[in-house]
């Protein structure tokens, strides 16, 4: 019993770990995002860009950056993005970009 | 309802069609037409819109302030005229038509306009430097030209009369001019009975794929088509700060936000013709009857 209650413990544990190592993951790849998006527009301070700030809407991008922001997404999800199958939304904000883009390796603009 | 291939042209119809994709107009047809236009001023009165009669041409110069002819090649008719000395002249009038009936240009004055491709272009083109201390609304028809792969009389012609109402001003104001017009236009097409829903589009661009305004519209969708059936009759469309940018128009100290709404004029004749259509028909003859 007491041997059940360890492997539930451990298995407890290693789900735990790699909750947190997804969670880092994504933290990363949303903060890489916002560093590119700061490379990008010159006069966006970092204190006004969060996971949240609206990006087309405030236009803080362009749409030539759009461009490239999905060729830099392609090279961070090693795969292509296919344009025709953009929806209304995708890049309202880093975490919409992040949700669509890259939380599975797959291309879940699909 | 009425499809394209439903649509035989007759002069007893008071539609006779050109193959070039233009239509001519006369009788009922021409008067639907015309009381048609006076039902869209009537909404334009109700912005006080400012009317505006514009030229057939524009400058290539100013159309190339929105990357025009980057975006919509495929699109443009460009009027030429031979050049201005006598060998060329002479050699012209000697040649006269090709047996396709084409006229055979063996060289032309390079061109500086080309025909008007949408009607709110001339507003935006007419307002360039302006500083608006308030919010104005303007309107006008204009005979518009796109070329496409085929014509059918009415719903796809190469020329075309378009009636805008157009916002420049404050972004408060374009938004609620968009909302108050779409608003008149639910309740409209509610009262005449017409099966007309709203949709995003995107405008028709040339190799859209590797076009960012493309994707731009695609992720921020600006256009909101009219469609009864398979058919655009009008548009709404936003175009946030994208001429007030182009042609230097300032309102209250910020670049000026500026949204229209368009009407087809022959879309909306073929859109008459179908049975849905019969009380509208009937309010349009009325009007001119009472007028």
């Amino acid at each position: 019993m007491t041997e059940d209650k360890n492997q539930v413990a451990q298995v407890d544990a290693d789900h735990a770990k790699e909750e947190d190592q997804a969670k880092q993951e994504e933290r990363l790849l949303k903060e890489k995002l916002r560093t590119w998006i700061l490379n990008a527009n010159k006069k966006l301070t970092p204190s006004e860009l969060d996971f949240k700030t609206a990006l087309i809407e405030n236009r803080l991008i362009s749409s030539l950056q759009v461009m490239d922001m999905i060729l830099f997404l392609e090279q961070l999800k090693d795969g292509a993005i296919n344009v025709e199958n953009l929806k209304p939304g995708a890049f309202a904000n880093i975490d919409t970009i992040y949700e669509r883009f890259l939380r599975d390796t797959k291309d879940q603009n699909e | 309802m009425k499809r394209s291939s439903d649509l035989v042209p007759s002069t007893e119809l008071g539609l006779i069609w050109k193959e070039s994709g233009q239509s001519v107009l006369t009788g009922e047809m021409l008067r639907l037409f015309r009381n048609l236009d006076k039902l869209f001023l009537t909404w334009a009165e109700g912005w006080k819109a400012e009317s505006y009669l514009f030229p057939p041409f524009i400058s290539a110069s100013e159309l190339n302030r929105l990357d025009y002819f980057h975006s919509f090649p495929h699109l443009v008719t460009i009027p030429v005229v031979l050049p201005d000395n006598q060998i060329e002249l002479e050699a012209f009038a000697n040649r006269g038509l090709s047996q396709d009936g084409s006229l055979s240009l063996s060289t032309f004055e390079a061109p500086k306009v080309v025909l008007t491709p949408a009607a709110c272009y001339h507003i935006y083109d007419a307002l360039q430097s302006s500083v608006l201390n308030h919010t104005q609304y303007f309107t006008t028809c204009c005979v518009c030209h796109r070329r496409e792969q085929e014509y059918l009389p009415l719903r796809r012609q190469w020329t075309f009369n378009m009636r805008e109402i157009v916002c420049v001003g404050e972004e408060k104001d374009v938004i609620a001019f968009l909302s108050g017009f779409k608003e008149l236009l639910v309740s409209f097409f509610s009262e005449f009975k017409l099966p007309v829903e709203f949709q995003s589009a995107c405008d028709p661009f040339f190799n859209p794929k590797r076009n960012p305004k493309y994707l731009m519209q695609k992720l921020d969708p600006v256009k909101n088509e009219m469609i009864f059936g398979d058919l655009a009759i009008g548009s709404m469309n936003l175009h946030r700060n994208y001429f007030g940018s182009a042609f230097n128009i300032s309102c209250q100290g910020k670049e000026a936000y500026s949204a229209c709404v368009a009407f087809g004029l022959e879309r909306w004749l073929h859109m008459l013709l179908a049975p849905e259509a019969s009380k509208l028909r009937e309010h349009l003859s009325e009007s001119e009857r009472k007028a």
